[in-house]
């Protein structure tokens, strides 16, 4: 199988989540799917540039599309931002005709074409519904049962339904299935599908940080090995953001890994940690490194 | 001028001639939101209230209230909407829109009330800041990216350099403040 990839601008770009990348590329590389990165990626012009003026910024989007088209290929991201742009183009396209219109003739002023036939995918969508249980199981080389995370959605793969058409979006489970596969138990606890705050950082830092104070309580009450993470931002809030809130609310004892939802993946598949980047994250990884090693005996 | 623009303006006009503006219900204002994609739901809210219990940020904010924003916006009152940083706190997590019985997306009313907000000159600074970023260098973390990270990127077998640009904005930056003529 193969697809094109565009990575957002998050992902390969910080410090803690490269790791992300590192691990996607080896997983993608062990199921066999081949990826070509979309040429001179552009922004994906999220949520708050459509409010500036949405035709444009889903033109911006549909550029990435154009070129995954001329590739001939479905277009592949791990980031829930991106992903949510791209759907919305071609809903877009479809349902207004006349914002279609307008589109075509700024991509055909950049000498682009955009003919909505590219299908695009979540990473973690993609492995279960398209890769599937059976295939990864096949890969998993490391036991690691033992293991207790949280896993944490997010927000954009998910809502809304409609728009994105994702297996259920309230209570889903799919992602939670994969990492089974592998002996892990993904707990279930209060907050743990909830929104993180994460857009609210430099607009409203107060009220982000609020949010995020919350998700942590939840996470810590849980008694976790670490948080596990699909979407940038939320690991951006979760990893970095965990600083400011155990300075800001005097919580000494607060230390969550915050693992990227393919790292956990990449270390079942037999890869090992220093391959993957956990080394980069904020909050440090070790403790639970050694558990996972302890567990899965490597 | 783009069409939503163009729409807008008609309606504010319109709106100005009138020496009285009465508030009701199906206010101009609801019918502005209303020519936006996905605005023209903002007609089936019955003001239930689900939005604002389902809301993460409203559960840490003591302003934010998405059900009293939409009713703001159902009688009109414009200005207050378009002046305030409320419709920013919106984070487009779509719980509500999940969960509204009626099919309503209160994300998207609010981004159109956002669109209207930027063409009359009331964007925070924050969101000006990154626009002018993104339309500039044709993406958000262009300098953020520093030698340390490719350091990293090497150091994990990945690709040194990122190859993105800002070819593609430079052609639609003006676009985006002039609509399409």
């Amino acid at each position: 199988m193969k697809m094109a990839i565009a990575w957002g601008c998050l992902i390969p770009t910080r410090r803690s989540l490269i790791g992300y990348e590192a691990a996607t590329r080896k997983i993608l590389d062990d199921l066999d799917v081949e990826i070509a990165d979309v040429p001179n990626e552009t922004c994906c012009a999220p949520f708050w540039m459509q409010s500036l003026d949405i035709t444009t910024s889903l033109a911006m989007a549909a550029r990435n599309l154009a070129k995954a088209e001329e590739m001939g290929l479905d277009l592949l991201t791990p980031c829930s931002g991106c992903f949510h742009s791209y759907k919305r183009v071609n809903y877009v396209l479809q349902n207004y005709p006349e914002v279609h219109e307008r589109i075509d003739r700024i991509l055909s002023k950049a000498g682009l074409n955009y003919e909505g036939k590219v299908e695009s995918k979540h990473l973690v969508d993609f492995l279960f519904t398209d890769i599937g249980l059976d295939e990864i199981k096949k890969h998993i080389s490391v036991d690691l049962s033992g293991l207790e995370i949280g896993l944490r959605y997010g927000c954009h793969m998910l809502k809304p339904h409609e728009l994105l058409n994702i297996e259920y979006s309230e209570r889903p489970v799919f992602a939670d299935l994969i990492l089974e596969l592998m002996g892990i138990t993904s707990k279930s606890y209060i907050g743990r599908y909830r929104c993180c705050g994460g857009l609210l950082r430099g607009i409203q830092d107060e009220l982000a940080d609020r949010i995020l104070h919350e998700r942590l309580v939840d996470a810590y009450n849980a008694n976790l090995d670490a948080l596990v993470t699909v979407c940038s931002l939320c690991h951006l809030q979760h990893d970095m953001g965990q600083r400011i809130i155990k300075r800001k609310y005097g919580m000494d004892n607060l230390e969550i890994p915050v693992i990227h939802y393919p790292q956990l993946l990449a270390l079942g598949f037999g890869h090992s940690p220093e391959e993957i980047g956990l080394k980069y994250h904020t909050i440090p990884t070790e403790k639970f490194i050694q558990k996972a090693m302890k567990v899965g005996g490597v | 001028m783009c069409n939503f623009a163009r729409a807008a303006l008609v309606i504010k006009e319109k709106k100005d001639a009138m020496t009285r503006e009465l508030h009701s219900p199906s206010s101009s204002f609801a019918l502005e939101i209303s020519l936006f994609p996905n605005g023209e739901d903002i007609k089936k809210c019955i003001q239930c209230g689900i939005c604002s219990a389902t809301c993460p940020v409203a559960f840490a904010s003591n302003i934010f209230r998405p059900r009293k924003l939409i009713q703001w916006i159902l009688i009109g009152k414009r200005e207050e909407v378009l002046k305030s940083d409320i419709p920013w706190f919106c984070m487009t997590c779509r719980t509500c829109e999940e969960r509204c019985q009626e099919g309503v997306s209160p994300a998207e009313i609010f981004q159109a009330v956002r669109h209207l907000a930027i063409s009359e000159g009331y964007a925070p600074e924050a969101f000006k800041k990154m626009v002018d970023i993104i339309l500039t260098d044709g993406w958000m973390l262009k300098d953020a990216f520093s030698d340390f990270i490719e350091d990293d990127r090497e150091a994990l077998g990945l690709d040194r350099d990122l190859h993105w640009n800002n070819e593609f904005v430079k052609m639609v930056k003006k676009k985006y403040f002039d609509g399409e003529e």
